[in-house]
């Protein structure tokens, strides 16, 4: 039962999506879509997950120029990566999240070199460290303003 | 069979069995990628519209109605500069005429005539897995767009549609390292390969012969081989001529003759139906038809990835990327 100054689950994911793509746009090609499945996995919304994935995948896959599945890759790692790190630390733990937006921006730059490399793909892809910074920055940034705006507007308090 | 094997296969080994038939049937049939290409495309372009419309309004706006320094001398200098036009106007086109006429006289086969469609820039490089110098453009295949439709501007080629979208489409840029274009020069007539090199280099001139002139400053036209671009479109200026010690070609560096990233509003060219089919079928169908007429898809996209891509990882060992300066 949503509580008072809440917004319906679909309006909150339209706006971020469309926040995310403006960010993806303006930023030249870093990933603000991975913190809002953060946010879901964190707030244990496995069935948002699910369907935020799927859509995120035909999104990142359809702008993008590498065959389809770098995408599946990279959130099937993702979620594994967030099983086995709460294991270790609680998820809204702000430690987990330096530690895990880390892993993300490492593991999206390996998976989109491995792919590339596996296509054969002519193509001038990143340098490890400046991309991996930008990313790791990003992906930080996006989380912390996402789950404010989260808190805020679709469920209050912990996530 | 022990439960913990049981569960290895069942978390491990079949995910990712799933994963590469999924992967594998994919790259055979491009279902997924053309499903994806929908979906992403569309939604991306959906999304970025409303703030481009809104930013080129403001821009106009700003233009139009408050920034006005300078336009009476602008004015003046473009009815000087429209006069001397209209003046290599009528020069050119008595040439043009006697062309035609001399055309005709020697029974030669015409031009497939393109058509041209005005689409606006609404989207660079859209997430990480936009890993080409790619930009998102206003029409699709509801358009009549299709894969390879050549994507140009008033001052020359820009590139070509890399991924068809319903109403947006990806255009994968002349400066792409997998993007080859052949060329000629305007003055020597020297038949060439203009190949890209990535962002902020040089594009390279590939193939010339060690003996054939080619100079600083001259001018590339697409030649109209391969079958994607038509010829006799500007492409890029010679910008540097190293003659050859040992091997049987000039190294030739070029430059765009437009900052491909820029321009706001492009122009896609499309083969007439028609002609095309009367053309491929009077031709017996030659490979620059097949190219021309090649489906809309990723595996096609693939396909052509795939032959550049193997001259590239060879070529790329041999030649360095030479950077503007």
């Amino acid at each position: 039962m949503p509580t008072k100054n809440t917004i319906p689950i679909f309006f909150w994911w339209t706006g971020y999506l469309v926040i995310a793509v403006w960010a993806q746009e303006l930023s030249g090609g870093l990933d603000f879509l991975s913190p809002g499945l953060l946010i879901c996995l964190q707030s244990r919304h496995w069935w948002s997950a699910v369907w935020l994935a799927v859509l995120w995948v035909l999104m990142q896959e359809g702008v993008g120029n590498l065959v389809f599945g770098v995408s599946i890759l990279f959130y099937a790692g993702m979620f594994l990566f967030f099983l086995v790190s709460r294991w270790i630390l609680e998820p809204e733990n702000p430690f987990f999240v330096i530690a895990f937006s880390l892993f993300l921006a490492i593991w999206s730059w390996g998976a989109l070199n491995g792919a590339g490399a596996f296509q054969e793909l002519a193509a001038q892809l990143p340098a490890f460290a400046p991309w991996v910074a930008k990313q790791w920055v990003a992906y930080m940034v996006f989380w912390a303003i996402a789950l404010l705006a989260y808190r805020r507007w679709v469920q209050h308090g912990r996530v | 069979m022990s439960p913990r094997f049981k569960q290895l296969v069942l978390f491990f080994f079949l995910p990712l069995f799933l994963y590469f038939s999924m992967y594998t049937w994919n790259w055979k049939t491009g279902h997924l990628d053309r499903f994806s290409s929908l979906v992403g495309l569309d939604l991306a372009g959906w999304i970025l519209s409303p703030g481009r419309w809104l930013q080129s309004n403001i821009d106009e706006f700003w233009n139009r109605y408050v920034y006005l320094v300078g336009v009476r001398q602008e004015n003046e200098d473009l009815t000087a500069r429209i006069k001397d036009l209209e003046t290599e106007l009528a020069r050119t086109a008595e040439k043009a005429k006697a062309a035609d006429r001399l055309t005709a006289l020697l029974r030669f086969n015409p031009e497939p005539p393109w058509s041209k469609r005005g689409c606006r820039v609404i989207g660079q490089k859209l997430g990480p897995n936009a890993i080409l110098e790619t930009m998102l453009v206003d029409v699709g295949s509801a358009h009549g767009i299709r894969f390879n439709d050549p994507v140009i501007s008033t001052k020359g080629v820009v590139g070509r549609i890399a991924k068809p979208g319903v109403h947006y489409s990806s255009v994968v840029l002349l400066t792409d390292l997998s993007s080859r274009v052949p060329v000629l020069t305007s003055d020597g007539r020297v038949p060439a390969i203009l190949q890209g090199q990535g962002p902020g280099a040089f594009l390279e001139v590939k193939f010339i012969p060690r003996n054939d002139k080619v100079t600083p400053g001259e001018v590339l036209l697409t030649s109209g081989l391969g079958g994607v671009f038509p010829k006799g479109i500007p492409v890029a200026r010679v910008v540097e001529v190293t003659p050859a010690d040992v091997s049987l070609f000039q190294k030739v560096y070029a430059e765009p003759l437009l900052a491909l990233r820029y321009y706001e509003e492009l122009l896609v060219l499309s083969r007439d139906e028609v002609v095309n089919a009367t053309s491929s079928a009077m031709a017996g169908g030659n490979s620059s038809s097949v190219v021309a007429a090649q489906p809309p898809g990723p595996e096609a996209a693939n396909a052509s990835a795939s032959t550049t891509a193997t001259t590239k990882s060879s070529n790329a060992a041999r030649h360095a990327v030479r950077k503007k300066p």
